[in-house]
């Protein structure tokens, strides 16, 4: 156990929901609407969680088979002690790759939206330095740090979103699956890498406090963030109608801009930067953790800490080297980002789980 | 040992390195250093023989608190009233104008309090996507800035002098908002909803039209030198009013409607509130007006094959607020009296509208839009031939107005 | 630089003394100190003591003799300072000075049984201990042929009388506050806990300064392990002396390097013994007038004893203004400097106007201004706290405020800036914690930094990190953030609203967990009945 922290289930459907959610409103609307047109709402809601549960199911079935071991621990159980740790180190670099794309779009948006002049790569350093200070901290600190974040974070999100509605024009949001279910699956597909991030519970379980209501926190929050990405698609495409949507960047963004009570609150931008960065370094700080975990398990360490700033530097490295702006990102993120995604977090996993299955059989029947 | 002091100097070395990043500032631009844009014009023109983008900023400038005198002591504060600077700037393109600027100008041009943007009619009738196409890149622009076309240029309009607020900008925001509420006899859009025609098809957008005029009145304002000074106005002071909307095909304006037939189209689209419709009684003089308070329509398409036929059924309530030769009482005969006369007259207006439109072939009314919504398989069938449909398309409307209100008075001045 | 750089590499190592504070040698000192004990002679320990406080001049050995029939030698030894001279005349000398019958043998040992008058007496034979209770100004008894000294207390009282609170005032509640005196505070706190359940457990820190430390806590409501833990850190300490809790305070908290107190002091008796309820513990120092409270949380920071003497209503306004306050004192500089640098768009256009106006020809950035004006601030008030009188923090702001004008009317800074340091100024004073308001007092300026660097983004990045440190701090066990980060609704009842007193049934959940209610459910005021006793009428019938 390489982190002695332990938080609540409360905490863990409000760390997995700030984590999802982050960055889930932010680059995915476009996405999503270009795929799916106006029925994107859809793709983000419910088919994005009916995917998520099937991870869910997944990682709380390996989680009960070892109850006090993250996944990059038991991999060598259950595979033998070669292809576990290559699988291992391989998840390692899997989540700093995608601790890498957090930190890009990260600095990206805020490079984009709003400090034009600003490098990103300071930008991806802050971040980074502040994400891993949490990380430092320990698990059971994000947690809290979470929780205490939460209400700000959502009721900012909330405080836009009803704002928002009061422009809607529910004739934006027809026609119905004016072109079949196929479009919309699309659109599916880019949700899916938001809410496959459920995975992540496959490296917390080990510091839930209450492990037998993992099931239960991993589908509330499934539920909820089905709940609120559906409604923030079905916001701005009922607001902005979903050609806007998909021209613009940040569709979110314009709707903080757009809006205009009585002339008197306007300029709702700056509630954006604090639902951005306050669920961005949560996010980052979660994946962070798994990282520095997964490498540990990996080399076989006794503690974490050491792996924090080799990791923080190489995620920055690879934000600026890989991605250095969005015209490398955004592709990314639409085409192969979905199915390497869903590789790590669903198909691997299931794979493991059924070697997990398959072993214990053989060996209960042997014994 | 060695290793905690390994890790004090790797320490260090982020903290220097964060340190070093942080202190840059690169973004910084300190507030007194902007020049606040509060309008802009977009004009096509030839100069010397090519063709250029003419920006035209309009800018306001908060005027030196008089020295440091009026600063502290006395309680006054610095002036909050601004005076208006109108520069006008060149370039082949948009950017480059912008680029142009900071040969002329000390300060850093900000959009982010625009309150309106003017387009000239000749950069409207040449297509307007370039222009759209910048503000959309432009993080400073809001979306809910006014969007106007000025008969003539955008230079002018903006040199033209507000009668009642300080700098011409607001007067046009605060014109447009009133249009919306009180009048609505144009076409009052913000960028947004520019983009948003533009963008969908189906739809074209139709944008409200300034007119510069001389005021008659030794006394107006704008003959008097203006609220604030503009600088130095050539010839005539000339203001400005709003005058019925352009319309748009694509993004280039083909034509206009006048104030009746952009009151049509606003019943249309259920964007008529306030305004007001006069009818006859005892024709052929218009004696008494019909204030509308609420209004809102309901389109239905009927299509068969490539015959297109949309019902149109309006419902409004409004108010008597003028009448001649005491007709109208408190009779139910004379209400519905009124109404019948108001309907009509809203007919009339929306048929108006539909025509002018037709004949335009500009489908400012999104009808191509609605029957995508609401019949999306038609809506495949017909599309790429909407353009060559729209002109023939029927409609049939309904109107039923209903009045609700005529005042505090119950019987009429009956002159005896 | 250089030095740290060698030391870096492993150079020069400085010579660190070896042996424990407190234990140089005393001049005059016999040796052996730990074993030596009294002779039975009166001259050899006069001797004696002469020499250990060689050069005290205000040590006084008063010869006399007990008994009127068969004389006995002795001597009363004390400080001249520390002792009451009335109570010993007329206790000790008058009394041992004029016994009529023949001291009995084992002299000593009648006299702490029947003789001496006195409150506190002890035996002692060690001189180390005779030492340390005359240092502490106990009346040492030297009886000829006995080699044991009685150590009598006699104390004059030396400190102030009990005034009103300095720093924790309030319009409703009880004026008297602690004072410098150990035995004046624990009455302070008996005087309202009428039971045997308050526990004082004494210890001494300080070699030197051989302070009294008490702690109090009440025994059963108290934090299982508070107790045991407090002391152990206390004990820890080897130190030649501190002069206040406040030194103290740095070697037993959690975390070495927060700026954040995760110890309460406070001045006043009501609050202490309204957290002892709770199930804290106190712990209260001689020649302190304040005492520490652990376990502490950010929401007991921000509460304040006035709360409890308004009513709900009232009291919850003023906490979420309270609230309000921290947040505007530590963001407001930095958003000024943020929205007016970065973010002009977010500025309301009526507003950029007058605010560009205010900014001409003031010569400095948005952020050297603000800096500027906020370490002026600073200082004045530093020196606010040195000028006479009891009005001082009004001085302080009116003539910040008068510099902020003439400093605008100069043209140095602008208007906007001043009343942006003044506001700032002013929430500082409505943070009800003391510690807290100085732990965010320096940390506002870092968050200026990085307004300056990166706007709003800068500003949250920061709040981040502080949040983050927040939720890694623990107080003796307690994490700093509840009740808001292990979110216990139950707690919020108190935190950032207050409700009503009657429906404060429970002690906050992860302090008083041993003893859980503190109330009964129900106590809600009810008024009688419409119809029963709103009868005026007198038995007779008349109104």
């Amino acid at each position: 156990m390489l982190d002695k922290g332990r938080f609540s289930s409360i905490q863990l459907v409000i760390l997995l929901l700030m984590t999802e959610g982050a960055t889930a409103f932010l680059f995915a609307p476009a996405g999503i609407t270009k795929f799916a047109g106006p029925d994107g709402w859809i793709s983000a809601s419910i088919l994005a969680s009916a995917y998520g549960s099937l991870v869910v199911l997944v990682v709380v079935a390996l989680g009960n088979r070892f109850p006090s071991q993250a996944f990059t621990e038991y991999l060598p159980a259950v595979l033998g002690k070669i292809p576990g740790k290559i699988l291992a180190a391989l998840y390692a670099g899997f989540f700093i790759h995608l601790s890498a794309i957090i930190l890009n779009e990260s600095s990206t948006f805020v490079h984009v939206a709003f400090l034009r002049e600003t490098p990103p790569t300071v930008l991806d350093i802050v971040t980074a330095a502040a994400a891993a200070y949490g990380v430092y901290l320990g698990i059971e600190v994000i947690a809290r740090q979470s929780s205490i974040v939460f209400p700000v974070w959502a009721l900012s999100l909330l405080l836009l979103l009803i704002l928002g509605i009061i422009e809607l024009n529910p004739n934006n949001l027809r026609p119905f699956m004016e072109n079949g279910p196929l479009p919309v699956l699309r659109g599916a597909g880019i949700s899916t890498v938001f809410r496959g991030e459920a995975f992540l519970l496959a490296m917390l379980f080990p510091y839930l406090n209450q492990k037998r209501e993992a099931l239960k926190s991993g589908f509330v929050n499934l539920g909820v963030v089905a709940i609120i990405a559906g409604t923030i698609m079905a916001a701005l495409v009922g607001v902005f109608g979903d050609s806007f949507v998909t021209i613009k960047l940040f569709p979110f963004f314009e709707l903080a801009r757009y809006i205009s009570v009585a002339r008197i609150v306007e300029r709702l931008e700056i509630v954006v930067v604090i639902i951005w960065v306050a669920g961005v370094i949560v996010k980052l700080a979660v994946f962070y953790h798994s990282s520095c975990i997964a490498t540990a398990n990996t080399l076989g360490l006794k503690s974490y800490r050491v792996t924090i700033i080799p990791i923080v530097a190489a995620t920055v490295i690879i934000s600026e080297m890989v991605y250095p702006t969005h015209a490398q990102l955004i592709p990314f993120l639409f085409k192969p980002l979905p199915p390497y995604a869903a590789t790590g977090e669903l198909l691997v996993p299931a794979l493991v789980l059924l070697i997990a299955v398959i072993r214990n059989k053989r060996e209960s029947r042997q014994s | 040992m060695i290793y905690k002091k390994i890790k004090i100097a790797i320490s260090l070395i982020m903290v220097i390195i964060i340190l070093a990043g942080a202190t840059g500032c690169w973004n910084r631009r300190e507030i007194q250093d902007l020049a606040v844009a509060t309008a802009v014009g977009f004009d096509r023109s030839m100069i010397n023989g090519s063709p250029r983008v003419i920006l035209t900023v309009l800018l306001t400038r908060p005027s030196p608190a008089g020295g440091g005198g009026s600063r502290g002591g006395g309680g006054g504060g610095p002036t909050a009233s601004p005076t208006g600077t109108v520069i006008t700037i060149e370039g082949e393109t948009i950017n480059d104008a912008i680029r142009n600027w900071f040969l002329r100008s000390s300060r850093i041009i900000f959009f982010g309090h625009t309150l309106v943007i003017v387009i000239g009619e000749d950069m409207a009738r040449q297509g307007i996507d370039q222009v759209v196409e910048f503000l959309n890149r432009q993080l400073d622009v809001r979306p809910r800035t006014w969007v106007v076309v000025s008969k003539g240029t955008a230079r002018d309009a903006l040199q033209a002098l507000p009668e009642f607020e300080p700098v011409t900008s607001q007067e046009i925001a605060r014109i447009l908002e009133l249009d919306h509420d009180w009048v609505s006899k144009s076409a009052a859009v913000n960028l947004f909803q520019v983009m948003y025609d533009m963008l969908t098809p189906g739809r074209e957008a139709a944008v409200s039209w300034l007119k510069l005029f001389v005021p008659r009145e030794k006394m107006s304002p704008a003959r008097m030198g203006g609220a604030g000074s503009t600088g130095a106005s050539q010839g005539q002071p000339k203001s400005f009013y709003i005058d019925g909307s352009a319309v748009f095909r694509g993004d280039r304006m083909v034509g206009r409607l006048d104030k009746a037939e952009s009151q049509g189209l606003l019943f249309v689209t259920s964007k008529a509130v306030g305004g007001s419709i006069p009818v006859s009684l005892k024709p052929p003089q218009k004696d008494t007006s019909f204030v509308l308070r609420t209004s809102k329509a309901k389109v239905k398409p009927v299509i068969k094959g490539n015959r297109v036929t949309f019902e149109i059924d309006i419902r409004g309530i409004g108010d008597l607020n003028e009448q001649r030769a005491g007709e109208i009482g408190t009779l139910e005969q004379d209400f519905k009296k009124v109404e019948r006369l108001v309907n009509k007259e809203v007919e009339k207006r929306v048929l108006k509208a539909v025509a002018k439109a037709k004949e335009l072939r500009s489908d400012v009314f999104g009808f191509g839009d609605l029957i995508h919504r609401s019949r999306p398989g038609e809506w495949k069938r017909i599309k790429s031939n909407w353009e060559k449909i729209f002109p023939t398309v029927q409609v049939r409307v309904k109107v039923k107005m209903t009045l609700e209100n005529i005042g505090p008075t119950g019987e009429p001045i009956k002159i005896q | 630089m250089l030095h740290w750089l060698s030391r870096l590499v492993g150079g020069i190592r400085r010579n660190r003394p070896k042996n424990k504070p407190g234990s140089g040698e005393l001049p005059g000192f016999p040796p052996d100190p730990e074993t030596r004990t009294l002779s039975a002679s009166l001259e050899q320990n006069k001797t004696v003591l002469r020499e250990i406080f060689d050069r005290c001049a205000d040590l006084i050995i008063r010869e006399f003799s007990i008994g009127n029939q068969h004389p006995v030698r002795a001597m009363a030894v004390f400080l001249d300072p520390l002792v009451d001279y009335d109570l010993l005349q007329k206790d000790l000398l008058s009394t041992l000075m004029n016994i009529n019958q023949t001291p009995p043998r084992k002299i000593i040992g009648a006299m702490l049984e029947s003789i001496i008058p006195a409150g506190k007496i002890e035996l002692k034979n060690r001189w180390v201990e005779v030492e340390a209770g005359v240092a502490e100004g106990l009346v040492g008894l030297f009886i000829e042929g006995e080699n044991t000294a009685l150590l009598i207390s006699y104390a004059e009282d030396t400190s102030r009388a009990i005034s009103k609170p300095v720093t924790e005032r309030t319009i409703r509640g009880p004026g008297d506050a602690f004072n410098e005196d150990l035995r004046t505070n624990l009455a302070l706190v008996r005087k309202r806990l009428h039971t045997s359940r308050l526990a004082v457990e004494n210890m001494e820190i300080g070699a030197v300064t051989k302070m009294m430390v008490c702690v109090v806590y009440l025994k059963g409501y108290v934090m299982p392990g508070l107790v045991e833990e407090i002391k152990k850190r206390l004990e820890r300490i080897k130190v030649d002396g501190f002069v206040s809790a406040g030194q103290a305070e740095e070697f037993i908290v959690d975390s070495r390097y927060s700026p954040f107190n995760t110890i309460a002091a406070t001045e006043r008796p009501d609050l202490l013994v309204s957290r002892l309820l709770e199930g804290r513990a106190a712990i209260m120092f001689d020649n302190t007038p304040f005492c520490l409270i652990a376990p502490n949380t950010i929401a007991t920071d921000l509460q304040s004893p006035e709360d409890y003497y308004h009513r709900y209503w009232f009291s919850s306004f003023i906490r979420l203004i309270r609230w309000g306050a921290l947040f505007t004192f530590l963001l407001l500089p930095s958003a000024y400097i943020a929205v007016t640098t970065f973010h002009h768009e977010m500025i309301p256009t009526n507003l950029v106007n007058s605010i560009m106006a205010a900014r001409e020809g003031v010569p400095f950035p948005a952020f050297l201004e603000a800096l500027l004006m906020e370490l002026a601030f600073e200082v004045i008030r530093e020196a606010g706290i040195r000028s006479p009188g009891p009005f001082t923090q009004t001085i302080s702001i009116v003539g910040a405020i008068v510099i902020g004008q003439t400093a605008v009317a100069a043209g140095l800074v602008s208007s906007v800036m001043v009343v942006v340091v003044a506001l700032t100024a002013i929430t500082s004073f409505a943070i009800p914690s003391l510690t807290l308001s100085t732990a965010l007092r320096p940390l506002r300026f870092l968050f200026m930094i990085s307004a300056a660097s990166m706007g709003l983004f800068g500003v949250m990045i920061g709040l981040s990190v502080l949040t983050f440190h927040l939720a890694s701090l623990r107080s003796f066990g307690v994490p700093y953030l509840s009740p808001f980060a292990p979110l216990s609704w139950g707690d919020l009842k108190d935190a950032i609203i207050r409700v009503p007193a009657w429906r404060m049934k429970l002690r906050p959940r992860l302090i008083g967990y041993n003893e859980p209610q503190r109330q009964e459910p129900g106590l809600g005021p009810q008024p009688p009945k419409a119809g029963g006793n709103t009868n005026t009428r007198t038995k007779r019938g008349e109104r």
